[in-house]
């Protein structure tokens, strides 16, 4: 049997016709695009750090949260590596009230706890339950990317309509966590209840 | 042998020269391109880029929300995590591959063998034992069975949907485990359309070409009130016959469907799903035999996420009609299904749920010919699934395991164990593992079957003893992302399969063929595929699957050609490379390579073939895209599959190059 399979592999290597094949799409591939890259539109992740940022901004936190002058703003960002590098070198080195922003990847649902906000990714589908409910007693704001995620209990979340980026606040879910949205976000956002 | 003239030799050497030079260059070209970008210097010009975005940060939300951004169509990470070899495609894939038909697109998967019959038919399989009626796998849309009970397999002709609103087609190969019915043996197709909050406003798609001849498509979505949404749509083709030698050409075809999909965003997370689309198709099969298919649908589900667990209640009514030259069937099909997710403990997640269908067969066959016997059916289906994720170690070690139970009319009670594990050695790599009993049950073709050959001479016969195939399954795979522009899944199975579909000489005079299960066999085959995006504006996937089937017949078994149709009918080999490329004017320009191994059914022996599709759009503005897409563009026609069975002899019909127009406009 092993023998068969290595036979198999042997034969699949692109035969002439193919490796002509593969020319013609190297040579259209190359002809065509190779050097235009710039001028392209920011992906989504560029956008979504942007708007995190802003929500920081026009939130409010109990002011036992936002106590000492030196201790960072901590944004969590849970189950998305590629919007964790791309926030990290989007706002760190920015400030919001007053405190620099640190920007940390979660690993286990308990460290949410020690941040002001958290970025829950569309992996965590699953989880999330089990994470609004380990945040439940903190004061973080919690920003979601899926569709349903606010529905389901997260502050913020993120949609899209066509090419761009919308977002939705679920206004109980921020109530009953003592965290208070400015005016500016809620009308701009889909209030969902 | 030895008369071969030299001018025949040295031409042969000559083409081993260029062969050489081709594929070094090639390997060079391809050396470069995919090593440049992951370059020190590379990866600093990308943290420069990202630096340079922060004017973005200091903007208003007032502006980012008039920013435009890059439909990245990310694959959902979730899938990252999952123990079983999946794979997505995305509604960006299915758009720029420039596929016109469902069949096709799931060609853009790996492992997944798509051979095209003539212009209306597909044989589809997964990891090998291709026919044309694809019996081993499960087609679902939107969570409704499209398996048609009668033929025991999906007619890819009449699955149609406006494709620009499939969210995404998940395939899994192997066995579903646990979770999924019967008959997902082989592998499972999961059709899923957007929701109507997505497809909100208007949108108008029209074209036409050499083989796609005219087509178009008209969809209107709004919301009424916060919550409740809704979309109407409808859509029509025509297509052209594919190559015949006798230019007999019988397979033009044209069909029409509409349809609607509303949804109801309720209180405390619940929501209310409510859909249904009719057609009308006219399917041409052999001079003057016409098949007249029509059918519809409806569903309806809801569901709630709650704190700690979610829960889904989902109904549908299905009709199919299908009326061949000699045969006519009509398909009810009741299903209902719910499903129930929540957490155990902090250590354990439960998922189970309860299923039930209804079928109500009806047929009208011809004697002689091809008939059922009895010609009517009322089947019922009950099943049941648990399944129970365990955490070992938290976020590194998980185990599933879990049963599907099942009863239906023909081989009672069946059950479907699996167990899975999966493990993460770092936050990139996922390594697991599966082994699974799956089972194909019978249907009235197994078990009602009188199909003449040859009129009172030749029969084959179902066998109301026929039993359920079964699969023993063994599957191993690893992922890894090492940076966010590569990602690496390779898998590797291997399945036993038992009690398999032959046909065993019952009658001398005149010939009875009739359906037992004394074939055995095995598959040991991998897949391996790899994204790659060396630049934001060019994506790459290349993929390869491989197999060897090894079939046999049991020592009672006397069967004359079924081992030589199962081993012989997929190819066991295919290659795949694709290329999406964003270019400045918001122009873009995909293409597909593909390379497929040949088959050596003896009655139907098919050569392997290359082709390649193309497709360039230009984006007008956001709202009006033309494009232009060639197809099999490497040959004027290749043949890829012959489903006959001897003795019928219906000649090879070949698959054509085919180029097409199309704009589309949303408002």
């Amino acid at each position: 049997m092993i023998e068969t399979l290595r036979f198999t592999i042997k034969n699949s290597s692109l035969r002439l016709h193919s490796a002509k094949g593969v020319m013609i799409f190297l040579i259209l591939s190359l002809g065509v695009g190779i050097s235009f890259a710039n001028a392209q539109k920011p992906t989504d992740d560029q956008v979504k750090a942007a708007f995190v940022y802003n929500f920081a901004k026009f939130t409010e936190w109990p002011s036992d949260v936002m106590k000492g002058p030196d201790t960072p703003f901590v944004i969590g960002v849970f189950g998305d590596d590629n919007f964790y590098k791309t926030l990290k070198v989007a706002a760190e080195g920015k400030s919001v009230q007053g405190k620099p922003i640190s920007v940390m990847r979660i690993d286990r649902i308990e460290d949410g706890q020690k941040c002001h906000m958290i970025y829950i990714g569309s992996s965590q589908e699953e989880n999330l339950s089990y994470i609004l409910k380990e945040m439940k007693n903190f004061h973080v704001l919690t920003v979601g990317d899926m569709s349903g995620f606010a529905k389901r209990g997260c502050m913020i979340n993120f949609t899209r309509e066509r090419d761009y980026i919308r977002f939705e606040i679920n206004v109980n879910a921020a109530e009953r966590s003592g965290i208070k949205m400015s005016s500016n976000l809620l009308k701009l956002a889909k209030i969902v209840e | 042998m030895n008369s071969t003239p030299d001018l025949f030799k040295k031409r042969h050497i000559h083409a081993g020269i260029f062969r050489h030079r081709y594929i070094f260059i090639s390997v060079v070209a391809l050396i470069v391109l995919f090593i440049w970008p992951l370059t020190p210097a590379n990866a600093a010009e990308e943290q420069a880029k990202i630096a340079a975005a922060p004017s973005l940060i200091d903007m208003s939300i007032e502006d980012l929300m008039n920013i435009e951004v890059t439909l990245a169509s990310k694959k959902p990470e979730r899938y990252f995590d999952t123990p079983a070899a999946i794979y997505v495609i995305t509604s960006e894939d299915i758009k720029r591959s420039g596929v016109t038909s469902i069949a096709d697109a799931l060609r853009l998967a790996p492992g997944v063998e798509v051979a095209r019959i003539d212009s209306t038919r597909w044989a589809v399989s997964i990891r090998g034992l291709s026919d044309v009626l694809n019996r081993r796998l499960l087609v679902l849309i939107d969570g409704r069975s499209v398996y048609n009970p009668v033929f025991a397999g999906v007619f890819w002709s009449v699955q149609d949907y406006p494709l620009e609103d499939i969210d995404r087609i998940e395939i899994i190969r192997g066995p579903g485990g646990s979770l999924w019915g019967a008959n997902a043996v082989n592998g499972i197709v999961n059709i899923i359309t957007k929701s109507a909050k997505d497809t909100q406003g208007g949108f108008v798609s029209i074209g036409g070409g050499t083989e796609d001849r005219d087509f178009a498509g008209i969809r209107y979505g709004d919301t009424i009130g916060k919550d409740f949404s809704y979309r109407i749509y409808s859509k029509y083709f025509n297509r052209d016959a594919m190559y015949h030698e006798d230019a007999d050409n019988y397979d033009d075809w044209q069909m029409a469907q509409l349809g609607f999909s509303t949804d109801w965003d309720l209180k405390d997370g619940n929501t209310f799903r409510f859909q249904g689309d009719i057609y009308d198709a006219n399917v041409g099969q052999e001079t003057a035999k016409n098949i007249d298919a029509s059918g519809g649908n409806l569903l309806g589900r809801w569901q709630q996420s709650g704190d700690a667990s979610d829960l889904m209640l989902q109904f549908y009514y299905d009709r199919t009609y299908w009326n061949e030259h000699n045969i006519q069937t009509t398909v009810d099909t009741l299903g209902l299904d719910f499903q129930n997710y929540f957490a155990g403990t902090s250590r354990q997640t439960i998922n189970w749920g309860l299923g039930y269908r209804f079928n109500f067969i009806d047929t009208k066959g011809t004697p002689n010919d091809l008939e059922f016997d009895p010609d009517h059916h009322n089947d019922n289906l009950f099943s049941a699934f648990v399944q129970d994720e365990i955490t070992l170690v938290k976020d590194k070690l998980n185990l599933t395991i879990g049963s599907k139970f099942e009863h239906n009319d023909y081989s009672g009670y069946e059950l479907q164990p699996s167990a899975k594990i999966l493990w993460k050695p770092t936050q990139d790599q996922t390594i697991w593992a599966s082994v699974s009993r799956a089972v194909r049950t019978p249907s009235p073709i197994d078990h009602d079957l009188v199909q003449w050959f040859i009129p009172s001479v030749l029969v084959l016969k179902g066998d109301k003893g026929f039993e359920s195939e079964e699969l023993g399954a063994y599957e191993i795979g690893y992922r890894i992302q090492p940076v966010k522009r590569l990602a690496l899944d390779v898998t590797a199975y291997y399945n036993v399969y038992d009690n398999l579909l032959s046909a065993e000489q019952i009658s001398p005079w005149p010939f009875i063929y009739a359906l037992r299960n004394e074939l055995s066999g095995d598959i040991l085959g991998g897949e391996i595929s790899i994204d790659y995006s060396p630049f934001d504006w060019w994506r790459v996937h290349a993929s390869q699957s491989i197999m060897h089937i090894e079939m046999k017949r049991d020592d009672v078994s006397a069967d004359p050609s079924t081992v030589d149709a199962m081993e012989n009918s997929t190819p066991d080999r295919q290659t795949t490379l694709r290329s999406y490329m964003d270019l400045p004017h918001d122009l873009k320009f995909d293409c597909t390579l593909r390379s497929v191994g040949r088959l050596t059914y003896t009655p139907n022996q098919i050569s392997g073939y290359n082709s390649m599709d193309v497709r360039f759009a230009w984006d007008i503005n956001p709202d009006l895209e033309i494009s232009l897409v060639g197809q099999n563009l490497l040959d004027d026609h290749h043949p890829e599959y012959n489903p006959t069975i001897p003795p019928a002899v219906i000649p090879t019909v070949e698959i054509q190059r085919g180029v097409y127009g199309k704009v589309q406009w949303q408002f």
